[in-house]
């Protein structure tokens, strides 16, 4: 009874996972598929997105910059001044500095009115002699056109959700493809091609140890791809709840108060004294999606490991210069903070955008082999039936 | 050489310790680290063994 008992639960099983199996073939023939021309624009586009700070200094987007020796940085009043006379229409909203090329200070000047960063042309001086270089509308240079097309396919928030769902496909089919290759891996010595060059079998192998082999890779960026298209919506729910809270701490009556208002300078500097640990990279002017009507927002990152890539949020009265709220950036904010240097590789120099690039082929490659794989299938399958039917 | 051959063990180790100590030199924080070897490690494991499995198959 008992071996008839488990012969029984022995078969239960094997149809179970038949059943799973199968259920993950057709999850990876069809997330694949469906995923593949969308993904090969995100790779394509990716690859050159590796690359953007070699393009730009090779086409001469961004002029070189010299920084004399013991200098130390600039005033910010007088380059705020100047790219206001530069750009009349518009105003600024605000000022980043790039821990990659500290030699250069951007300031943000987009359209009167606006609160979103969408139409922002950046101002860059040299931020240690505060002489005016260059305003850059990103969106007409080849670097820029790429980043639109990856992240948002020129469709804004639609769009990034779309490239979302892509990446959500991107990480099914590899989930699944993970399933279909465990009984495949233990027939066949790991690193074995068989088959002669063209067929079908080679093809079949060769997309097995490819795929397993940039699996991870391909499961990370994937993954931070879809953090990376809610970050819209991340900082919409971050303005919708925490800014506001952060906001409506300050009773509106103390704007009155105070007159002259604090510089730019001043508020740059209550900001860096507030969190003398970390450094300041971004303060927004009041009047933005990021600091509401009547404040700065400064965000002061970490200075070393991972907290180089996460910031602590300052909030300053515009009116008075008077801090009303220090605040670490909430969960969501740092999932997708922590995402950007996992997708796009570049905190490793060459070596590593190298090896973003390399993974990146061999990733089209298996999509694109695996597309012939299922078309040749097909077509064999279509030819046998046709002969079984003229036979019979 | 099967796929659980002492050897084989020896080369996925000696793979991953490599990329781990190069990644520990490139990457900025832990998680940057343990993302290279994740990223590194099969790619070089799978071109080592394809090219011993490419050799072992030529040699019969």
């Amino acid at each position: 009874m008992d071996t008839i008992a488990g012969s029984s639960n022995r078969d239960e099983a094997l149809g179970r996972m038949s059943r799973w199996f199968r259920f993950n073939v057709w999850l990876h023939r069809w997330s694949s598929l469906i995923a593949t021309p969308f993904f090969f624009v995100l790779c394509v586009t990716g690859t050159i997105l590796i690359f953007h700070h070699e393009i730009e200094d090779l086409l001469g987007t961004l002029p070189e910059v010299t920084v004399p020796a013991g200098a130390t940085r600039a005033p910010l009043a007088p380059m705020l001044e100047e790219a206001h006379a530069r750009a009349a229409e518009r105003k600024a909203m605000y000022v980043f500095w790039d821990p990659d090329e500290p030699e250069r200070v951007a300031i943000g000047m987009g359209p009167q009115g606006a609160t979103k960063f969408d139409e922002v042309h950046p101002s860059f001086f040299n931020a240690y002699t505060g002489e005016y270089l260059k305003s850059i509308d990103f969106s007409k240079t080849l670097s820029g056109f790429m980043l639109t097309l990856h992240a948002n396919w020129f469709l804004d928030l639609p769009g990034q959700l779309f490239g979302g769902v892509i990446a959500l496909l991107v990480v099914l089919s590899l989930l699944s493809g993970l399933v279909v290759y465990a009984p495949y891996v233990k027939r066949i010595a790991f690193g074995v091609v068989r088959g002669r060059p063209g067929s079908r079998l080679k093809q079949l192998d060769l997309h097995n140890l490819i795929g397993v082999v940039v699996l991870g890779w391909a499961f990370i960026v994937s993954l931070t791809g879809v953090f990376l298209a809610l970050a819209s919506i991340a900082i919409q729910v971050w303005a919708n709840t925490e800014l506001k809270e952060m906001v409506a701490k300050t009773p509106p009556a103390t704007e009155a108060v105070a007159a002259p208002r604090p510089s730019i300078d001043a508020i740059v500097a209550t900001a860096q004294e507030a969190l003398p640990h970390r450094e300041l990279r971004f303060i927004t002017f009041p009047g933005t999606e990021l600091s509401g009507d009547r404040h700065y927002t400064a965000l002061l990152y970490g200075r070393s490991g991972y907290d180089d890539k996460l910031f602590e949020i300052v909030m300053i009265e515009a009116a008075t210069g008077r801090i009303t709220d220090i605040r670490p950036a909430p969960w969501y904010l740092k999932l997708i903070m922590l995402s950007e240097p996992l997708h796009f590789g570049d905190y490793g120099g060459l070596p590593l955008q190298l090896l973003w690039f390399a993974c990146t082929w061999l990733t089209m490659y298996i999509v694109g082999n695996g597309a012939w794989l299922w078309w040749t299938r097909r077509s064999t399958r279509r030819r046998s039936t046709a002969m079984a039917g003229a036979q019979a | 050489m099967s796929a659980r051959s002492p050897r084989r063990l020896s080369l996925f180790l000696a793979v991953l310790v490599l990329t781990g100590l190069i990644g520990m030199l490139m990457a900025k924080g832990a998680l940057d680290a343990l993302f290279f070897v994740l990223a590194s490690a099969p790619l070089l494991i799978g071109f080592v063994c394809w090219t011993l499995a490419r050799r072992r198959r030529r040699a019969f």
